[in-house]
């Protein structure tokens, strides 16, 4: 156990940037979750016309062109890296870090870039170009070969989750820990969090951290289709992503990406940096149940919750908000919900809690620090962004989901929920500086 | 103050079969498991395979194997076996302090398994039409496909497997993953969150896939009309790429007083870990060191990377030169050729060889080297393994494209 008598190393949030469904920067991502809007419609990235879903969030507005034209980038670039690449871009600004001397290796990278995506059809032709006559087997040598002719070395490093934190150590300059977690829908916020502990022993002043993920391919739509986890609510875009809503049927899959600059709070202080709030809290724990759905009594959410809550030292009645997983489906809302209510027993009732998944969808990897960033906010704007979509209540979802429209309220302290497919629960906390 | 770490379990399959032990016999006897791998009916492709891997072994369900990439397979039976000899898989109490990581990537489909659904989406011009993808191809596929791939699945199988209700974490920094994951393990039980880790990483990539990817980038032994043994040759002047290999490395890591307790066998401690991004070998190399509190002239054995991919291998033998500055005590090997490159898992196996070799007080040689292009200023072991004396190990995971980590070992000295 930690020695609670040792003072422990502070860690402040003192930059943020976002590429998301409603806005290419934070104060246009904040303006549209204020606002309760929409970022979802349907899928342009591919024709998904004959898909079961048709809709998706997508990012919009995105200058495509910036990032492979700078000098040392690739000229192709994966949509992960282009949306890691514009939010970090934003993140390092608006700390201001680089304005002052800080040893390139006392800045560590701990990022939850998601896989590149890859060229489908053209793997797809490949295939079928390969596929033996009279039989549903592939020829292995000629795929081999075809492969070989056509696919670009480039397009395979884009591939790999590890070539995004690769592009932003050079690019960013960062010589220190460099990781890169990939755990489903917790993945960046348990980056955050194993940040957040980086900075807490000492061996770093400073982590980029947060995530990025664009599943919006033919393959990513098809394997969660088939799970029958996406809503098909295509006839009403704007109106399918609808956590804790009795007629929810899924969740909306988006993409984009979140990052936070976390410091250590002296190193902060020392160079006058605006401090947003302070992370408090990390819990991390595994479901150890199904591959895909979430433990009958919450085991693993509940007991994250109750991590994170020890870490910050923080009783129950201190949390002021909770910004959900929310996603959307039938099982994690209901056992969401529950695990709220064990975990706060009387006080779940008077705690606001709202999914913002109802307006961005899942960003899956990318999720969790865009809603880390949302907690920031609505701590510094005293504003929590609304669950919309709430129109029908469920029985079993009977907390105040803030349905519709943002809700002024002072905030203190926000605890902030992810939870991924294969059962990783992770819970953090920030504080009001 | 933080909790010491320490090993208490390996397990490994590789080429050379089931078990951290087989794999240490063939390095020490420069025994390389590498041969012909059968991809298609008529096509064989030269890999580091074990033929006789046996998945139902580890995996009772026929159900859970079928939702497995070969990767996740692997991940499951390493994992098992590290438990096994940690004697740790009938601990009543605790679990939700055990946790699992897990160095990971992307894992490439079967082929034979899309070949149906992308026969039915080629439109009239024989070109894939999404649209007929959409309405027929995607209902041809199983339920599950997804999950067969995640990266993250092998992590959470082997939570489920083993009631593993802690920690849960998946690393994708490409090669360095695996020990990438033993580090933040380390990392997990020192600060105090978990009493028992299991960590390392599993990779399959002898597969059509797999072969025309590494071809793409360039970086396979051509070996052609060459025994494939004799190949895969790290700092040597006649370096060519590397030889794939498919395997799985796990290792059971435990707070020091969780291992006493229950009198658990303890094989090292680890006392330092670095990372850095791609290019920061000395970086990883050096913070390792200093967290261990070890000078260059302090460190015996350093187990290199060695990719055999001639500019990588020169990066790092310049680095191991910048750091130890010609230390004349340290000795430096390379145990890849034995093996194979294996990815995710590569960094994880090297581990488990600096921990058996630590254990044993024997340096293993660096098969199939027989002279660097340039002056390596250390000394790489060859041919036979030296016995010496020494009390620390350093394992480097490095490149190609992924993160570098460095991870220092030590005899546990019972305190």
């Amino acid at each position: 156990m930690r020695d609670d008598k040792m003072p422990r190393r502070r860690v402040v949030i003192t930059g943020m940037g976002a590429v998301t469904p409603v806005g290419n920067n934070v104060k246009e991502t904040w303006l549209g979750l204020s606002k309760g809007q929409s970022g979802i419609g349907y899928i342009t990235i591919f024709d998904a016309s004959s898909f079961p879903t048709k809709i998706a969030g997508e990012i919009k507005n995105f200058d495509f062109n910036k990032w492979p034209l700078q000098k040392g980038n690739p000229k192709f670039l994966g949509r992960n890296s282009h949306f890691a690449l514009e939010a970090v871009n934003e993140a390092v600004a608006d700390s201001g870090f680089e304005k002052e001397r800080v040893e390139r290796d006392r800045i560590g990278i701990y990022f939850a870039a998601g896989d590149g995506g890859f060229d489908f059809p053209q793997y797809a032709s490949i295939v079928s170009e390969s596929i033996r006559e009279n039989e549903s087997s592939v020829n292995k040598e000629s795929f081999i070969q075809k492969s070989k002719s056509r696919i670009s070395a480039l397009s395979l490093l884009e591939k790999d989750p590890c070539q995004v934190v690769n592009h932003l150590a050079r690019v960013f300059n960062v010589h220190g820990i460099v990781s890169n977690s990939l755990t489903a829908c917790a993945a960046s916020s348990q980056a955050i969090g194993e940040a957040m502990e980086i900075i807490r022993r000492g061996e770093t002043e400073l982590m980029i951290t947060g995530g990025t993920h664009s599943m919006i391919h033919p393959l990513g739509v098809a394997g969660f289709n088939l799970l029958t986890a996406l809503s098909t609510r295509n006839d009403e875009p704007q109106h399918a992503s609808r956590p804790f809503d009795k007629e929810r049927d899924g969740f909306i899959l988006s993409e984009g990406s979140g990052v936070l600059i976390l410091e250590e709070l002296e190193h902060a202080r020392k160079r006058g940096a605006k401090i947003y709030a302070e992370l408090v809290g990390y819990g991390v724990t595994a479901d150890a149940f199904r591959m895909t759905d979430p433990h009958p009594e919450g085991r693993g959410a509940i007991q994250a919750m109750r991590l994170a809550l020890k870490d910050a030292d923080l009783g129950t009645e201190k949390i002021d908000y909770i910004n959900a997983h929310g996603t959307s489906t039938q099982l994690n809302d209901q056992i969401e919900t529950y695990s709220v209510k064990e975990v706060f027993k009387k006080n779940s009732k008077q705690i606001p809690m709202s999914s913002i998944k109802s307006m961005l969808g899942h960003m899956i990897a990318a999720a969790g620090a865009v809603e880390l960033i949302a907690s920031v906010l609505t701590i510094r704007e005293g504003l929590i962004p609304p669950t919309i979509n709430y129109e029908n209540k469920d029985e079993a979802c009977d907390l105040d989901y803030v349905p519709n429209i943002a809700r002024k309220k002072e905030v203190n302290a926000v605890l902030s929920n992810s939870f991924g497919f294969g059962g990783q629960n992770v819970a953090l906390i920030v504080k009001k500086f | 103050m933080s909790q010491r770490v320490v090993i208490t379990g390996l397990g490994a399959i590789t080429a050379l079969g089931e078990g951290a032990e087989a794999l240490w016999q063939a390095v020490i006897q420069n025994r390389s498991g590498i041969g012909k791998v059968k991809l298609d009916e008529n096509l064989e492709f030269p890999g580091g395979f074990w033929n006789d891997f046996d998945p139902e072994k580890f995996v009772t369900q026929r159900k859970a194997l079928k939702v497995m990439a070969r990767d996740i397979q692997l991940a499951v039976a390493a994992a098992s076996l590290a438990l096994d000899d940690a004697s740790a898989k009938n601990l009543k109490e605790g679990h939700d302090r055990f946790g699992v990581i897990e160095g990971s990537g992307v894992l490439n489909h079967e082929l034979d398994e899309l070949a149906y659904s992308i026969q039915s989406s080629i439109g009239l011009d024989g070109k894939l039409d999404l649209k007929k993808f959409g309405s027929d191809g995607l209902p041809a596929l199983f339920p599950l496909w997804l999950l067969k791939y995640l990266p993250n699945m092998p992590a959470c199988h082997i939570s489920i497997l083993f009631d593993l209700q802690g920690p849960n974490n998946t690393i994708t920094t490409g090669a360095s993953a695996g020990l990438q994951a033993v580090g933040e393990a380390y990392r997990i039980i020192q600060r105090g969150a978990a009493d028992l880790m299991l960590a390392g990483g599993a990779e399959s990539k002898l597969n059509p896939v797999g072969v025309s990817e590494y071809q793409v980038l360039g970086v396979l032994s051509d070996c052609n009309g060459h025994d494939p043994r004799s190949m895969y040759r790290p700092f040597d002047v006649s370096a060519n790429g590397f030889v794939i290999g498919e395997g799985s490395g796990f290792v059971v890591l435990e707070e020091l007083e969780h291992a006493k307790k229950r009198a658990a066998k303890i094989y090292a401690e680890i006392v330092g870990f670095g990372s850095s991004n791609s290019s920061g070998r000395k970086i990883a190399m050096q913070a390792a060191l200093r967290e261990a509190g070890l000078s260059s002239k302090d460190l015996n054995y350093l187990q290199a990377c060695g990719l055999g991919i001639l500019k990588e291998d020169e990066l790092e033998s310049q680095a191991i030169q910048e750091v130890f500055n010609g230390a004349s005590q340290l000795f430096v090997s390379a145990s890849k050729p034995v093996m194979g490159f294996t990815g995710f898992s590569s960094g994880a196996l090297d581990l488990i060889i600096s921990t058996l070799s630590l254990r044993n007080q024997l340096i293993p040689p660096t098969m199939n080297f027989k002279r660097a292009s340039k002056e390596l200023g250390f000394q790489l072991v060859k041919r036979m393994p030296q016995k010496k004396t020494f009390n620390s190990a350093m394992t480097n995971a490095f490149g190609f494209n992924g993160q570098c980590v460095s991870m220092v070992t030590k005899i546990y000295e019972g305190r």
